[in-house]
């Protein structure tokens, strides 16, 4: 046992190694790196982004985004959490597998296929002019809604293990409970599910926020040059046109607004988890 | 309760009740009535059913075959929100989310009673049940007796057709569980609520009811009072649950109250079977005594004793009881154990011979199985 004990103490301090100088060292030379222009300490960076149109606009839109995709995100992978926690614990498995199965493959390779699902001959716009002929296609690539549904597909998978885990974690007896008491199902899901399920929509709200926030590949794939994220531009900065300090600076000002975001959240999943 | 409008009619009964699981019969024609102000008990093993059966009445399950009524109206269909039951579940089942209060006044509210009453009710069946001065906490911040006794309080306030118990008593301590047993029986004596108690404990079924329908594998074996079940048990199965734990094979039943099990004869107590049958011969472990031993154990001999010879295997203090093992005959075919209510000093030696007394009481007769 006592060797067992040494032996993870061995582990963590490694695992704690491997945290700070892969992750926390670079994260900090971000950080530093946005605060100096030419050897000086300088807010230059912040300056920029916070003045330039193009820059408020990126950001605006990649938290306006974030918190539609969120929400929508939401409703849909309750709906769909729900769905599967009313089935047998056989077919529970089944419909997990099939939901989480997109997880197991590229999200470049899933998002290709979004792309002939939503392109001028697809799929999509193909039904719309066999239903309405001689119109033009809507188009749906390259647009604010593409990248919408780009990240919705993106952050469903971990939304749904979310809310399944915590309404799997209600008790049925207190859904019996209800009933015997004589409020109805739909009464009894308002009352005792839901509430005892808020803290699985916070913890799936956080991870949804984050992921919608934080990501490059969706808009860059499905939205096209005039629908890019905060995350497309730091890319931009540092890989094209090699402004390191202006791309640490776009990447710390996102980072410090998904962590507020996320406070504010795991605040309330707190008092959720209390009550 | 206001029931002077309610008849003395059955307030529960089953009829031809059947329920499958996997197409395979659990429960098959099950039959009970239960008056107005009863107390039940379905008392069985594990398995035995005695679950199924209460969440059938609830409404939790629905059964496959037969009626279920309560106060004359069918509810075999029902769903359980509409059928006015009140429900003890074995992990108190409280919603973690509301206090104390809000949980006993949940049912109140579900029947959109006026704010005044919700408040009058809630209140009344918190006191009743001693919960006043927690009504403002949570749940987790309550011992498990006293989230037992909200879960009490929850179901007594909507003051229900029929409480139902689904084994509430199992998850607390021998202490704690006494002093529930006591407060359920004086809950039932003042409100003569009508209840149905599901639990494998006979000492509670015993203490609780007035009536107990003993179950095996989906079967009511006896149903009847408590004083009948243990004087009385109508099968091996039934004597064996209530403490006629010792039993010897291939006995002959010479008269009605005669039984002899290779040679040895044994008196006994009850029996429904006729003479000359063959069966097995149940006893208890205490109602027995050494003679020369009766002044101290105060079972003085009577018509209903017979003294009979047995070996001694062994000997052992158990508390302040004196437990042997004994055989009725030098082979050891028929072995048996009893319990003296003293501590005997010396103990008997192995091998020894003894003259017991048997009280016939203690002592059945039934077919073989």
């Amino acid at each position: 046992m006592i060797k067992n004990k040494k032996y993870y103490t061995i582990a963590g301090w490694l695992a704690a190694l491997y945290f700070i100088l892969l992750f926390l060292v670079p994260l900090l030379r971000m950080f530093t790196l946005s605060f100096f222009s030419e050897g000086k300490i300088s807010f230059e960076y912040y300056t920029t982004i916070f003045t330039s149109p193009v820059y408020l606009r990126v950001l605006y839109r990649t938290l306006y985004v974030s918190f539609l995709v969120t929400g929508i995100g939401l409703v849909i992978g309750y709906a769909i959490s729900y769905f599967i926690s009313q089935k047998s614990e056989k077919q529970q498995k089944k419909w997990l597998i099939l939901v989480l199965s997109p997880m197991f493959m590229s999200l470049t390779i899933r998002l290709f296929g979004w792309m002939m699902l939503l392109g001028q001959e697809g799929l999509i716009n193909r039904v719309f002019s066999w239903l309405s002929p001689g119109k033009d296609g809507i188009p749906l690539l390259f647009s604010y809604t593409a990248v919408a549904i780009g990240i919705v597909h993106y952050c469903l998978p971990f939304i749904i293990l979310n809310i399944y885990a915590s309404l799997k974690r209600v008790d049925n007896a207190l859904i019996e409970a209800s009933l015997m008491l004589g409020e109805s199902k739909v009464k009894t899901f308002w009352k005792v599910i839901f509430p005892l399920s808020l803290p699985g929509i916070f913890a799936a709200a956080s991870i949804s926020f984050a992921l919608s926030a934080s990501t490059f590949l969706v808009p860059l794939m499905l939205g096209g040059p005039n629908n890019l994220f905060v995350s497309n531009l730091a890319y931009n900065a540092i890989v094209n046109m090699g402004d390191y300090p202006q791309g640490a600076a776009l990447s710390i000002v996102l980072l410090f607004i998904v962590v507020i975001v996320l406070s504010i959240i795991s605040f309330f999943e707190r008092r959720s988890r209390i009550a | 309760m206001d029931r002077s409008d309610i008849q003395m009619s059955s307030t529960i009964s089953l009829k031809g009740v059947k329920k499958l699981f996997e197409r395979h019969a659990v429960i098959e024609d099950l039959n009970l009535q239960l008056k107005d102000g009863e107390f039940l008990s379905l008392l069985g093993p594990s398995g035995a059913g005695k679950t199924t059966i209460l969440r059938m009445i609830a409404g939790l399950e629905y059964p496959d075959g037969g009626e279920i009524r309560i106060k004359s109206r069918d509810v075999s269909t029902v769903p359980p929100n509409k059928r006015n039951l009140g429900m003890v579940f074995q992990q108190y089942a409280l919603f973690p989310h509301m206090t104390v209060w809000e949980n006993v006044a949940y049912g109140l509210k579900a029947r959109k009673l006026k704010k005044e009453m919700i408040k009058e009710k809630a209140n009344k069946y918190l006191a009743l049940t001693g919960l006043s001065e927690l009504a403002s906490r949570k749940p987790r911040e309550l011992s498990g007796g006293q989230q037992q006794r909200v879960s009490l309080a929850r179901a007594l306030a909507i003051e229900p057709l029929v409480m139902l118990f689904d084994e509430p008593l199992s998850n607390l301590d021998a202490r704690l569980k006494d002093q529930m047993l006591q407060e359920i029986h004086q809950l039932h004596q003042k409100l003569k609520f009508t209840a149905v108690y599901v639990t494998h404990d006979q000492n509670e079924a015993l203490f609780l009811s007035d009536k107990i329908a003993v179950l095996n594998g989906g079967k009511i074996e006896q149903f009847d009072r408590p004083e009948m079940i243990l004087s009385q048990p109508a099968t091996a199965f039934v004597a064996d649950f209530f403490g006629y734990t010792n039993t010897f094979a291939s006995a002959i039943l010479k008269d009605e109250h005669m039984v002899s099990i290779s040679g040895v004869e044994l008196p006994v107590g009850y029996t429904t079977e006729t003479p000359g049958s063959s069966g097995i011969v149940k006893m208890r472990e205490n109602g027995v005594n050494i003679v020369g031993n009766e002044e101290a154990s105060g079972l003085e001999p009577s018509k209903a004793e017979k003294s009979i010879e047995a070996y001694v295997i062994e000997a052992r203090y158990l508390g302040s009881e004196t437990k042997l093992l004994l055989r009725l005959d030098q082979e050891g075919e028929h072995s048996f154990s009893v319990k003296i209510p003293q501590i005997i000093r010396p103990l008997p030696e192995i091998h020894s011979k003894i003259n017991l007394l048997i009280n016939a009481d203690y002592v059945t007769f039934y077919l073989e199985e």
